[in-house]
Formats: structure tokens, C-alpha cells, sequence
């Protein structure tokens, strides 16, 4: 408000100055760190397991690209980026993946396949991907575990 | 004097601001951290050729494999029992697999090509045939390959 000699009121104008942008801007920064710290850890392509433990292996930090991972849940149910997979979708997968990787001039490929399996899954349903995955010439395979440091 | 109080009441709630923004921060960072649980991988290729990979019946392994066999015990679901070339090793809940390794390296004569066959029943638990792989990585064995036991 303007006073009678068209003025604005000193103390009006105090007041709106005194709007502080600084606590949004926290609250934004704390969100933006928050969902930085959520989408790195919440990897959708692992599926919650209890993994084994292992002393021997190697650290698993960089991933090779390109990597097909399997989750085999306790019950034996297969899982790649967070989707069930029948034993007929895991061949066609597989089969997918191996025409895609062949090299020229050789059977083989490289590929490489880490099989996720909790703990407590029967080795038979962890044979049948292990064996559907030679069936497709597929041959580097991995198991996950977990390292003596983990809590 | 009215308004020099009043700015040296403002002060406090500058800094305390900036403080408890740093604090949740910081509150945030570690109560995540625990969250990212370090993961190893244990490299198992699977043998080259075809047929062998498709038959892994254990009557198709040749006799000079080590055999490692991965059995139920009837009494306890969760824990199985190591037994190599015949020779029961022990309970995989007692920590057999650094006996296991041992196992390995002195009827291997220390050749690190030497074949094994881990043999595991088919309702053992997976986490017991990753124990039998992690003796195999610790005793350096080079040429390991999976069948049944059963």
C-alpha cells in the first residue's frame, strides 16, 4: 500500500523483502540428495535376495557391460529386470542374447551372465538356467554373493 | 535501541538453520549407506563342449575328477554335508569349507588344472554349492564343472 503522498509503506516493503527463499532451496537440495541416494541403490535389475556368502571372489563393483543378470528367487522363480520369466521366455531371452553376442567363425560367445540365487533355492532350479544357458552356447557364467565385509 | 536488539536476536536462527540442514544431510547419507551391501562375483564357465555340457549325469565324468558331493542331511533341511571322492568332509553349518580347500589341494598334488566335479544333490540348498565353489576358488582350483548327485 502506497500512502497519501504515493510512497510505498517502508514497512510493507520490509516485508516482502524479508521473504526467505533459503528453506525451499534446502528442501529442495535435501530431495534432490535423497532421490541421487534412492535411484542408486534401488538397482530394479536386483531382485531382493538373501544372498550367500562367499570369502573367495571378486568385487563386483564395475560391472561389465552388457551383462544379462538372472535373479532366481527362493521359490525358483526366475526374474531379469524385475519381470517373472517362464523356462520358455528364458530360452527365447537366452537365445535372443546369444545371436546377438556370436562371434564370426566360432560356436561360442561371450557373454557374460550373472546368475543371482537366494541362498535357500534348490540347486535344481539353479541347474536349469545353468544348463539352459549352455544349451545356448552361453558359458560365461557368474554367481553373486555376498562379500565378508557386507553388514 | 529498539531495532539493534532485534537484529541481535536474529542472529542465532541464521546459523542454526544452516547447521540442521548440514545435520539431515548427514543424517541421510549414513542411514543409506548401510544399504549398499558390497557384492562379489564367483566365475563358474561352464565347460566348452556341448555334449559334455548337456550330459551332466555324474556317470559321465571321468574317474580321475575330484568329486565333491553336496548331500542332504534328513534331519536338517538347511545344512548339507561335503563328502570328496567318498570321504565324508562334514557339515556345511560347521564351516567344512576351509577343510574342503585343504581337501582339494592334496589330492589335486597341487595341479591347479586338475578337474572337479561339484556334484550337488538337487534339493540342497544353493548357498551350499556356492560354499563348494568358494573352497574351490580358495584351494586356486582352476577347472571346476557342476553336475547332479543324485
Amino acid at each position: 500500500m502506497a500512502n497519501k503522498k504515493g510512497r510505498p509503506d517502508p514497512s510493507e516493503a520490509s516485508q516482502s523483502s524479508s521473504f526467505d527463499l533459503t528453506p525451499m532451496i534446502d528442501v529442495t537440495f535435501l530431495l534432490i540428495v535423497f532421490f541421487m541416494c534412492v535411484t542408486e541403490i534401488a538397482d530394479s535389475s536386483k531382485a531382493n535376495l538373501k544372498l550367500p556368502r562367499a570369502q573367495n571372489g571378486l568385487l563386483d563393483d564395475k560391472p561389465v557391460p552388457g551383462r544379462l543378470l538372472i535373479n532366481i528367487l527362493k521359490d525358483g522363480k526366475i526374474e531379469i529386470n524385475a519381470r517373472s520369466y517362464t523356462d520358455a521366455e528364458l530360452s527365447n531371452t537366452l537365445a535372443e542374447q546369444y545371436a546377438m553376442s556370436k562371434r564370426k567363425n566360432d560356436v561360442m560367445s561371450d557373454k557374460p551372465i550373472l546368475i543371482r540365487a537366494d541362498t535357500g533355492t534348490k540347486y535344481e532350479d539353479v541347474q536349469k538356467v545353468m544348463q539352459e544357458c549352455t544349451n545356448h552356447n552361453l558359458y560365461r557364467i557368474s554367481f553373486a554373493a555376498l562379500s565378508p565385509e557386507a553388514p | 535501541m529498539g531495532k539493534i536488539k532485534s537484529s541481535v536476536e536474529e542472529e542465532p536462527n541464521d546459523s542454526f538453520t544452516s547447521m540442521i540442514d548440514i545435520v539431515f544431510l548427514l543424517l541421510i547419507f549414513f542411514l543409506l549407506q548401510p544399504f549398499k551391501e558390497p557384492e562379489i562375483r564367483l566365475e563358474a564357465n561352464l565347460p566348452k563342449n556341448t555334449e559334455s555340457a548337456k550330459n551332466t549325469d555324474n556317470t559321465e565324468i571321468p574317474k580321475e575328477d575330484i568329486k565333491i558331493r553336496i548331500l542332504p542331511v534328513p534331519s536338517d533341511p538347511n545344512n548339507a554335508r561335503f563328502v570328496v571322492d567318498g570321504r565324508p568332509v562334514g557339515m556345511a553349518s560347521l564351516g567344512a569349507e576351509s577343510r574342503l580347500a585343504g581337501m582339494l589341494v592334496g589330492r589335486s598334488h597341487g595341479d591347479k588344472e586338475w578337474p572337479v566335479a561339484i556334484l550337488p544333490d538337487r534339493k540342497v540348498h544353493f548357498g551350499h554349492v556356492l560354499h563348494a565353489l568358494d573352497a574351490c576358488y580358495r584351494a586356486r582350483m582352476g577347472n571346476v564343472k557342476f553336475g547332479y548327485g543324485n
